[in-house]
């Protein structure tokens, strides 16, 4: 910005000066004209003398053309130096002086002329020409001189004035150029300087690309494995264990007449930790299918997926009498399909927790702390001692026991994959014998 | 080429081959079944190739109970060979596994199975599963009239 100011400021300055240089050597080569046109003038007055004087010894008729060619030239010269002077006041004084002088010069050669052609000769005729000659000569010369000097100190004042604005014409014309290249460098070691520390960053960023790509694949290839583990878990464990329960079966159908009753006490145990194996696996697969699910980000209606939740529980157990108390039109972003699996869990949970009481509560509601919307799921059932509180969300963690309350230690894990995945939180509160609330938080709009 | 009235079970471990034929006679299905214990034993009797050449490709059986994860060619592929071949194109095929994975699943039916069940831990359920694959595809189902071959 500032650069390109200064070039302009240059450049101005340079056209202004080169146009005085111009102007000046105009005005110097004005003034070199009029001091030939002072020149022509007095040569021609002298070419005009010669040819008067001439004429009045030898009496030829071409010398009276002679006379009148310079007479013309003189003239000519007159009114050259007429406008080329016409801007200079002392010079127009001058001129005013010797024009007069001129036509009585001019004057007196033709009276030299007229002398012989009216038959006189001899220096005699001559004398009062000459006398009055005498009496112009010196201030003609005078002004001629005077009009010669002044023009003479002008062109030296003149050429001088150019001189300087040529030089000055140069020196900005150097300056300009010396800025110019200086710009230019500058610009390119900017250029050059830019250039490297583009590339470095570059560089840089290039390497963190390496290394989030391989982090990227290995972490694809955690997943794969994770994948092909899950996937093995789902068939090749499986496959044993209904084998376990088909042959204890057979063995119940088949041989119950070998059996005594502890036999088959024994096998139906061995049955029941099949199927508590079978529900562990269908539970750990479900936990590694939250983690890995493509999450998808929409409008959640949670209130209604609670009341229907809430509905289906209920169908499981007619008989037991439950409040369910759902705030409507709680709605957040997420994905649909994880969010109904946490609250699933949760009013699940609340529901197996108070299936001792003799009316079930359940609350679904939501609260605000510091401008954030936390949602929470409480119940009037069993409770658990805080101190465990953190156990709570470990897979397999269970704090209560399999024959007061049934389950695999998975749901709240799941839970809390969900919500992690949905960038919140989940906690609980709660005391042995006072309910339970579990309190959660969702990022929303969180794109996964 | 004929149809009869035949089971292929494509099944590799023997307690799964075991427990499914206990469930057949449990429920009193007393169609043939012919095991094949691997993908290329399946489309080797399907086609009449291989150990198989004798057979010739005539009899097409009722319905084929096929596990998934098998040696050599897995159930998949089995399936998409016998879609892709005109003769076995409308061949009724159940998939019997252990897997409940999503993209099994999918693939599955992509490929063009007719059914999709998963093998029941629990032996009760298993039986009561066969019992009603037995029901539906040895008895309610109409399958499609036998292909024409030269």
């Amino acid at each position: 910005m500032l650069a390109s100011a200064i070039i302009v400021v240059l450049f101005l300055l340079a056209y202004r000066s080169n146009n005085q240089f111009a102007q000046w050597n105009a005005l110097a080569a004005h003034t070199q004209g009029d001091l030939r046109a002072l020149n022509d003038y007095t040569a021609a007055v002298r070419a005009a003398q010669t040819a008067s004087v001439g004429y009045y010894t030898d009496g030829k008729d071409s010398q009276i053309q002679e006379f009148a060619v310079a007479k013309a030239q003189a003239h000519g010269a007159l009114d050259k130096i007429k406008t080329l002077t016409a801007s200079n006041p002392d010079q127009q004084k001058n001129l005013a002086t010797l024009l007069p002088l001129n036509d009585q010069a001019f004057d007196l050669l033709q009276q030299i002329i007229d002398l012989h052609k009216a038959g006189k000769s001899g220096t005699d005729a001559l004398k009062p020409i000459n006398n009055e000659a005498k009496s112009i000569s010196p201030p003609l010369a005078k002004v001629l001189a005077a009009m010669t000097t002044e023009e003479n100190r002008l062109l030296a004042t003149r050429t001088a004035t150019a001189g300087v604005e040529g030089r000055k014409v140069r020196q900005l014309q150097l300056a300009g150029g010396v800025l110019v290249a200086a710009i230019v460098l500058t610009l390119f070691f900017l250029f050059l300087h830019e250039n490297t520390v583009r590339a470095r960053a570059e560089q840089e960023l290039e390497e963190i690309n390496s290394k989030l790509e391989f982090q990227n694949a290995q972490l694809e290839a955690t997943n794969k494995e994770l994948e092909s583990f899950s996937y093995s878990v789902s068939h090749d464990l499986r496959a044993p264990l209904r084998g376990i329960d088909g042959f204890s079966q057979a063995l119940l159908e088949d041989y119950a007449d070998r059996l005594d009753a502890q036999g088959k006490d024994y096998l139906g145990r061995v049955r029941l930790g099949v199927q508590r194996m079978g529900t562990l696996i269908d539970d750990l697969l479900n936990l590694s299918r939250i983690t890995r699910a493509e999450m998808r980000s929409e409008r959640v209606d949670l209130s209604q997926m609670a009341r229907s939740i809430a509905n289906e529980l209920q169908d499981t157990q007619p008989e037991r009498e439950a409040d369910f108390v759902i705030r409507p039109e709680i709605e957040i972003k997420g994905d649909p399909q994880l969010m109904r699996v946490a609250l699933q869990n949760l009013i699940s949970n609340s529901w197996k927790f108070t299936s001792k009481e003799q009316r079930t509560c359940i609350e679904f509601g939501q609260i605000a702390d510091n401008g954030h919307s936390v949602f929470f799921v409480k119940d009037n059932g069993a409770g658990f001692d805080p101190a465990y509180s953190k156990r709570l969300f470990g897979a397999f963690q269970r704090l209560h026991s399999n024959s007061d309350f049934p389950g695999t230690g998975i749901g709240l894990a799941t839970v809390q994959r969900v919500i992690h995945r949905h960038g919140g939180k989940v906690w609980a509160e709660s005391g042995v014998g006072q309910g339970a609330t579990f309190f959660f938080t969702v990022l929303s709009g969180r794109e996964s | 080429m004929t149809n009869n009235n035949s089971i292929l079970l494509v099944e590799d471990n023997a307690d799964d081959e075991a427990l499914t034929l206990r469930a057949l006679k449990k429920n009193n299905i007393t169609n043939e079944v012919v095991v094949a214990r691997d993908g290329a034993e399946a489309l080797d009797y399907l086609f009449g190739t291989g150990g198989y050449k004798g057979r010739g490709a005539r009899t097409l059986p009722q319905v084929v109970l096929l596990d998934l994860k098998l040696p050599k060619i897995d159930g998949l592929e089995v399936l998409e060979r016998l879609r892709a071949d005109k003769r076995t194109k409308l061949l009724p095929i159940v998939i019997l596994t252990s897997s409940n994975e999503e993209q099994d699943l999918l693939r599955g039916y992509d490929l063009g199975a007719n059914s999709y069940v998963r093998k029941p831990v629990d032996f009760a359920q298993f039986i009561e599963a066969i019992r009603h694959l037995g029901l539906y595809w040895l008895l309610l189902n109409e399958r499609p009239p036998a292909v024409k071959t030269i």
